[in-house]
């Protein structure tokens, strides 16, 4: 190929040298092409690879974008953040831990002050995203209306499968003043265009839908089964079945026509909650719109029929009309119901619409109107995102506001005291004790003591989610360093007695599965120590087993400090005459420690996400949180949104800890200093 | 902490008593006297506390009650368990189901977490960040948090047991006699291609030609059959890839002096594409392919349902036992030349395929045992049950006939292992196969998955760990990629590995007791149940607690042995 043409251009520079003309590399050997070749397709098998992967990633993010999107119920989450974060405590636990995520927030600016330094660039950043997370909710807000609620009037019952339904008469609602309020009577062309009803609807509205969406899969495999039968790629079993199947097939007629959808008008009268005052009685035709606008806050009671006829269906398209969460809880020794409206949190207390007989009348309730079918991006970001968004920014911004005041109030103090020796030093030894008088501080905010007062004590049965997680992680790890010391200096002590037990209890502890001792803790510390019996102190026989747990892994961590110690420090130490507790306090044992510090980060990783253990036990942490809403009769059996919720959770605290935990081990300052 | 005994620090003058008890070797005996009287005071008070509280509650502890009947039913237990056994063989079926998951556990994450770790490495960036991902994901959330996830959403996700996911597809497919034609002209090319005087641009094209052929042949036939006669495809996409590969060479070969337009080490490689699209579509449009296909049909062997995994069983005949006598004849032999041939090597310093020759030797005996245990006839009848009554029939119309019972085809097989396809009833229950529980698959793959996520890490850095000079001395000494991996790599790193790996064993056989979470029968579970029912929580935290120091004992002491033999002997 090549070897042609080179003999001949010799020939040409016999005659007269010419330096040869610069040429570029070829485009396959530089730049992002070279970069593809060598690390996409190097090989044929890198290729296949290559291209594996990428089908994968394809295929994953295209499920998980195209559920959470469309079909995922993020309400689960969106109603329930609180529980998520601080479980059930109790209302006067508010703003105790309001102070203490701040207190926290500052902590986190000072520790951010002593050891690195935060660019300019990385403030720009930090601001802008708290920007967007104002901004992107009021975009979308005031760019996106919110979809219409589908209800349905008639006398009619709609059957579809096993499911008969008919509709409600009279449903109530909340609504504010001065909202407008909207009904278009919907006329679907055919059965198609029912099935992709979507948006919240009432069980009826749900069932016509049902009924046309199967209709039409009931044809397609009807379709699906002729062709398999005209071809040759079945066995006589399956051939058999399908003929069966093709004989019982029934196929209803299509749901729009045999319901009369739409064909009839359908007379809407509308009262306000209290009193039962009219506010309007209207007939609404065909391709017509009745408009109104709300003149109070509070209940409304919304009467549908269709007058004309007692076989007809009408579809409404109603705006203004949302559905509701309710609730209920004692406040003050007294019961108190609440309704949430669920697209923007409107809320009425109490007051619930009743018939004649007294019975409360039926509401638009989220288990009944929920949102059916395919949900569009639009509808997405308008009734998950923003909402959700919504929720986070006051938080996130406070706490980055205060982390921004307490990274200059140590840079203002590191200024200040820059003529001292080591300024650097006292702010980062300031930095430690903060942390140390911080972890007490919190526990007293959030156990509480006496009856009375602000501080009064909390039910520790009440704490949960992410609040009763770090509780459990931080007091294990702090009350078992103390133990894990001493277990691991027994251990290497030259008396036989003291290091067979340490030995014992270390090598028990780590070979058992802390499922174990957490079960043991539940059923037979209260035999041991009966002043934690009972339920309300679950949490604290908990934190027996976690804390006799992690004493034992510290343990081990320490020793490996301990015996990576030259062994010059405390022969050098008793040279100079110490005895030998002040060795061990003063010279092997801060070496030690220095040394262990990623191990023990490891350690508060495994054992943050150890804590989940505890929801086998009943305690109701994060991982006891997720299966609790699953267990709500609004978002029963909605598991995937609430594993994936806290497995987010999970993984951003241990992936932000083992960052920090790398970080320390590459600047080196865990290492022992030879 | 210090021994620090020096006897010239002791005072020589005043009170004798001071004297001794400024003596360290005094002090040391004091201290431990002191902490195990104040150990053994601890103790007695808490002790009595829960004895006390025990004792009132009617719940002193003791062995007795396992000889009680347990009364309760397990999913996955032995036929010889039922709710009529004792507490004690309660017990056993967990311990049973726990050494299950954990034997299946260890080797099946090691093999992943091998996979992953490789990847790790990868000079591929794609799949070298996915694997990142991978274990990045898995090790910062929590193994309950998966297990939930395995056992909640997965395992629920899959259908009713009427509509599972089978394999292979219940159908006909059609074994094209297309494949032994590939076959042959596969390896007819593979020997060509062998030769040294191939060069680059022919062999190249060769084959990616080759591969195009098969694929693009295979895709028209598939289509073919998918569409039956008279689909579209034979007109749209069955002439639109011909068309598209011809006007390929067209343009490449013809209009742009000799493909100049691609780099030189893709030309002979789309040429190659183009004319084995071309030569596939002609052999389409003389009809050639489709029609040279054989109809079979294919019945279910794997399972997969709401209701678990169901796959075909093995299962041992009359005729295992001397079949397996041979067998062990090979093990003894292959044995045998594994230490001979390593001692030839050593006496004489030359290379022997020594795994090859064990393999033979293992081999040879167990297929001539298989071919001398099949030599001697069934019996000619067999007693089967017809009508209501027992009668005698001839082996061969009772099997036809559909008749035999499971035992009654172990008696009567030739072969010594019988593999069980899966046969449900009609209301979809699996009266034959292997059976798991979705319970047990969502444990085990959460085992997996979670363990594989941390030895990838150890893999890597094990490989890592090993100097690079080592990989170049050995390629410079010629030796192959697989050689390299067998002789220099694999052993400096297993040296990294294996004691972390240990420590993976050990939490992967505790967290197995993570399946009280989902519901699984492992000993733990089962010994809860025990617990609620018999009271006895004493004694069954002491029986768990035993039998895991007794597991984790049991693998340290083989992960120490292998240690041991991976280490470096320095002399």
């Amino acid at each position: 190929m090549a070897g042609g043409q080179h003999p001949r251009r010799l020939e040409r520079n016999i005659a007269y040298f010419e330096e040869p003309p610069e040429r570029r590399p070829p485009i396959t050997e530089i730049g992002a092409l070279a970069w593809v070749r060598a690390n996409l397709f190097g090989s044929p098998l890198d290729t296949a690879l290559t291209l594996l992967g990428a089908l994968f990633l394809i295929a994953t993010f295209s499920f998980l974008l195209s559920w959470s999107i469309g079909a995922a119920n993020w309400y689960a989450i969106i109603f329930n953040l609180r529980l998520f974060l601080v479980g059930r405590v109790e209302p006067f636990m508010d703003l105790r831990i309001a102070f203490l995520f701040l207190f926290i927030a500052v902590l986190a600016g000072v520790n951010f002050a002593a050891w690195s330094r935060i660019r300019r660039r990385l403030w720009a950043i930090l601001a802008a995203s708290l920007l967007l997370l104002f901004i992107i909710p009021w975009l979308i807000t005031s760019a996106i209306s919110l979809p219409p609620t589908w209800l349905s009037a008639g006398q009619r019952e709609v059957i579809s499968g096993s499911i008969t339904i008919s509709p409600l008469q009279r449903v109530a609602f909340i609504a504010g003043a001065g909202e407008e309020v909207a009904f278009r009577l919907a006329t679907p062309a055919d059965d198609a265009e029912l099935a992709r009803l979507n948006s919240f609807s009432d069980g009826m509205a749900n069932t016509l839908r049902n009924a046309a969406a199967n209709r039409l899969a009931g044809e397609r495999r009807l379709a699906t089964v002729e062709r398999e039968l005209a071809g040759d790629r079945l066995t006589d079993r399956q051939r058999a079945a399908r003929e069966a199947e093709l004989e019982r097939a029934d196929i209803p007629p299509p749901v729009h026509s045999a319901y009369e959808l739409g064909a009839h008008p359908v007379t809407l009268t509308l009262r306000s909650g209290d009193g039962n005052a009219e506010v309007i009685s209207q007939t609404v035709l065909p391709g017509d719109e009745l408009r109104l606008t709300l003149p109070q806050d509070g209940w409304y009671v919304l009467e549908k029929r269709v007058p004309d006829s007692d076989d007809s269906i009408a579809l409404l398209a109603a705006s203004g009309l949302y559905p509701i969460f309710d609730r209920s809880f004692i406040r003050e020794g007294e019961r108190v119901f609440q309704y949430v409206r669920a697209t923007d949190r409107l809320l009425v207390e109490g007051g619930r619409p009743r018939d004649a007989a007294g019975a409360d009348l039926p509401m638009l309730g989220i288990i009944d109107h929920q949102y059916r079918g395919e949900r569009p991006p639009a509808d997405f970001l308008r009734l998950m995102l923003a909402p959700f968004l919504q929720q986070l920014n006051l938080g996130l911004t406070l706490f980055a506001a205060f982390m921004a005041a307490g990274y200059v109030a140590a840079q203002w103090l590191k200024q200040r005291d820059r003529q001292l020796e080591m300024p650097l030093k006292r702010v980062r030894r300031s930095a430690v004790w903060l942390w140390l008088v911080t972890i007490p501080l919190a526990f007293v905010l959030i156990a509480g003591f006496g009856e009375g007062g602000a501080l009064r004590a909390s039910d520790p049965q009440l704490w949960g989610g992410l609040l009763l997680t770090l509780v459990l992680t931080v007091v294990a790890l702090v009350v078992a360093f103390p133990i894990g010391i001493l277990l691991a200096l027994g251990r290497r002590s030259a008396l036989p007695v003291v290091s067979a037990a340490s030995t014992l209890y270390i090598e028990v502890f780590r070979g058992v599965p802390l499922i174990t001792l957490l079960f043991m803790s539940m059923l037979l510390v209260q035999f041991v120590l009966p002043g934690l019996g009972g339920p309300d102190n679950a949490p604290y026989r908990v934190m027996v087993a976690l804390i006799l747990f992690s004493a034992a892994y510290l343990a081990e961590d320490v020793r490996g400090g301990l015996q990576s110690l030259p062994p010059g420090q405390a022969e050098a130490a008793r040279a100079l005459g110490l005895p030998g507790w002040r060795i061990t306090l003063h010279v092997t044992l801060p070496q030690a420690l220095r040394a262990v510090i990623p191990a023990m980060v490891g350690q508060f990783i495994s054992l943050f996400k150890d804590t989940s253990l505890v929801t086998i036990v009943g305690l109701i942490d994060l991982t006891g949180v997720a299966n609790l809403i699953a267990s709500q009769t609004e978002f029963q059996g909605l598991r995937r949104e609430t594993y994936i919720f806290i497995a987010i959770i999970y993984f951003i605290f241990s992936s932000v800890m083992s960052n920090v935990s790398r970080r320390i081990e590459a600047s080196g300052s865990g290492a022992a200093r030879a | 902490m210090q021994d620090d005994t020096s006897p010239t620090n002791l005072p020589t003058q005043g009170n004798l008593l001071l004297r001794v008890l400024a003596d360290q070797r005094v002090l040391q005996v004091l201290g431990q006297i002191i902490f195990v009287i104040l150990a053994i005071t601890v103790f007695w008070v808490l002790g009595n506390t829960a004895a006390d509280q025990l004792r009132a509650k009617n719940l002193v502890p003791t062995f007795g009650f396992l000889e009680l009947r347990s009364g309760f039913a397990i999913s996955e237990s032995p036929e010889w368990y039922s709710g009529e056994s004792t507490y004690g063989e309660a017990f056993i079926v967990g311990l049973l189901n726990t050494l299950r998951v954990v034997s299946i556990g260890l080797v099946a994450a090691s093999v992943l977490g091998l996979f992953v770790g490789v990847f790790l490495l990868s000079t591929n960036w794609l799949i070298r960040n996915i694997a990142r991902a991978y274990v990045e994901l898995l090790r910062n959330t929590p193994l309950l948090v998966q297990l939930f996830v395995w056992y909640f959403i997965v395992m629920f996700s899959f259908p009713q047991i009427r509509e599972a996911i089978t394999f292979p597809a219940e159908g006909v497919t059609f074994l094209s006699v297309r494949i032994a034609l590939w076959a042959l002209l596969g390896l007819l090319l593979w020997r060509y291609l062998g030769g040294p005087s191939v060069d680059f641009a022919r062999r190249e094209a060769l084959r990616y030609g080759f591969g195009a052929l098969v694929l693009i042949s295979e895709l028209l036939a598939w289509g073919h059959w998918e569409g039956g006669a008279g689909w579209p495809w034979r007109h749209g996409a069955g002439l639109t890839i011909p068309t598209l590969a011809a006007l390929l060479v067209f343009i490449n070969l013809f209009l742009l002096g000799r493909g100049k337009l691609l780099p030189p080490l893709l030309r002979p490689r789309v040429q190659g594409l183009a004319l084995g699209g071309l030569a596939a579509s002609l052999l389409y449009s003389v009809a050639l392919l489709p029609m040279a296909s054989l109809r079979v049909e294919t019945s279910p062997a794997f399972f997969i349902s709401i209701r678990g995994f169901v796959m075909p069983d093995l299962l041992a005949t009359g005729r295992f036992a001397p079949w397996f006598a041979y067998v062990g004849l090979g093990l003894l032999i292959a044995g045998f030349v594994w230490i001979w041939l390593g001692r030839r090597t050593e006496d004489t310093g030359r290379p022997y395929p020594r795994g090859r020759l064990m393999l033979l030797a293992l081999l040879v005996p167990a297929a001539l045992g298989w071919v001398l245990v099949g030599l001697e006839p069934p019996p000619a009848h067999v007693a089967v049950e017809s009508g209501g009554e027992v009668v005698l029939q001839p082996l061969a119309e009772a099997a036809q006939a559909g008749l035999l019972s499971t035992e009654d085809r172990l008696r009567t097989s030739t072969q010594p292992l019988l593999v069980q396809l899966p046969s449900q009833n009609r209301f979809g229950r699996f009266l034959t196969g292997l059976e798991f529980t979705p319970e047990m698959m969502a444990l085990l793959i959460a085992l997996i998955i979670y363990t594989s996520a941390f030895i990838a890490e150890i893999v890597r850095a094990g490989i890592q760990a090993v100097p690079h000079g080592q990989l170049e001395a050995g390629r410079a000494l010629g030796l192959s990629q697989a050689q390299l991996l067998e002789r220099i790599i694999l052993p400096q790193a297993l040296r990294v590995i294996i004691p972390p790996l240990g420590n993976q064993y050990l939490n992967l056989s505790k967290n197995s007791s993570l399946a009280i979470g989902i519901g699984y029968a492992d000993m733990f579970q089962t010994t809860v149940t025990i617990m609620n029912q018999s009271g006895q929580s004493v004694t069954g935290f002491l029986m768990v607690m035993v039998t895991f120091l007794a597991l984790s004992l049991l693998i340290s002491l083989v992960m120490n042995a292998l240690n041991r033999r991976f280490q470096l002997v320095t002399r």
